[in-house]
């Protein structure tokens, strides 16, 4: 008789490859958009930015941050939202700039904090 | 159409269109980003419903959807809410200011609705 030697996979983890492939492809629907896409002035997402979301979530996803949702924010950003305790948002501006925002259980604003890469780690309690 | 500004009171509603493609809206919620202004922009863009008189004018159900929030919650938060009309749309009105600080309040206040439950005018 053969054993069934494959590893035994926690039943509803998401893989990092997966949740990589699956960030891919959501920025990619932001590639596509044009100007005024939310028809309330809403500025298209350059490419930059996109790669530059794109190896922010990775950063997190490497980092054990389970990314809920990924949108373009109507200044031609990218918001990437996860929970590291309570509500935390990720937005990478179209200047290359990226902020952290977390939040009390209220939706309120507890901090707001510009951030490196490098620092995005640390946040997410991975060692440099 | 009044000459008067209409007076935004706490009991008011207001309607945020809300992007369907791509999607905004996860495991029910409206993501923040909907209520964030850009910079160079005096105020979020929303309409007054109880003076909204043609709601297909400014709203398109292939594209949007519609939310709604109580005028007292931003201006409970120190924003003021005003009647700005514009051209095709009476009931167009600003919160002011930048609501960036405040935005995933309103996201987690706000209510998608349906066109068909808005007020009987």
């Amino acid at each position: 008789m053969v054993k069934n030697t494959l590893p035994a996979r926690p039943v509803g983890k998401t893989t990092k490859a997966k949740q990589r492939q699956q960030i891919t492809t959501r920025l990619l629907e932001f590639s596509g958009l044009e100007a005024n896409w939310d028809g309330d002035g809403a500025d298209a997402v350059t490419e930059e930015t996109l790669e530059l979301a794109k190896r922010v979530a990775f950063s997190l996803i490497d980092a054990d941050v389970n990314i809920d949702f990924c949108v373009p924010m109507r200044n031609g950003g990218v918001q990437l939202e996860f929970k590291l305790g309570g509500d935390c948002e990720m937005e990478v501006q179209p200047n290359g700039d990226i902020f952290f925002l977390s939040y009390d259980d209220a939706a309120n604003l507890l901090s707001k904090e510009k951030l490196s890469l490098e620092q995005i780690k640390k946040h997410a309690g991975y060692p440099l | 159409m009044p000459d008067t500004p209409y007076e935004i009171l706490g009991t008011d509603n207001l309607l945020r269109r809300i992007p369907l493609k791509p999607s905004h809206i996860f495991q029910g919620r409206i993501t923040s980003a909907c209520f964030k202004t850009k910079p160079g922009e005096n105020g979020l863009s929303v309409d007054i419903e109880a003076i909204v008189n043609d709601i297909t004018a400014t709203y398109n159900k292939e594209t949007h959807t519609l939310a709604r929030l109580a005028a007292a919650i931003p201006m409970d938060l120190g924003f003021d809410c005003k009647h700005d009309p514009v051209e095709g749309n009476y009931a167009h009105a600003l919160i002011m200011g930048d609501t960036n600080p405040i935005a995933k309040k309103l996201a987690s206040v706000a209510q998608p609705i349906e066109p068909t439950t808005l007020l009987d005018l």
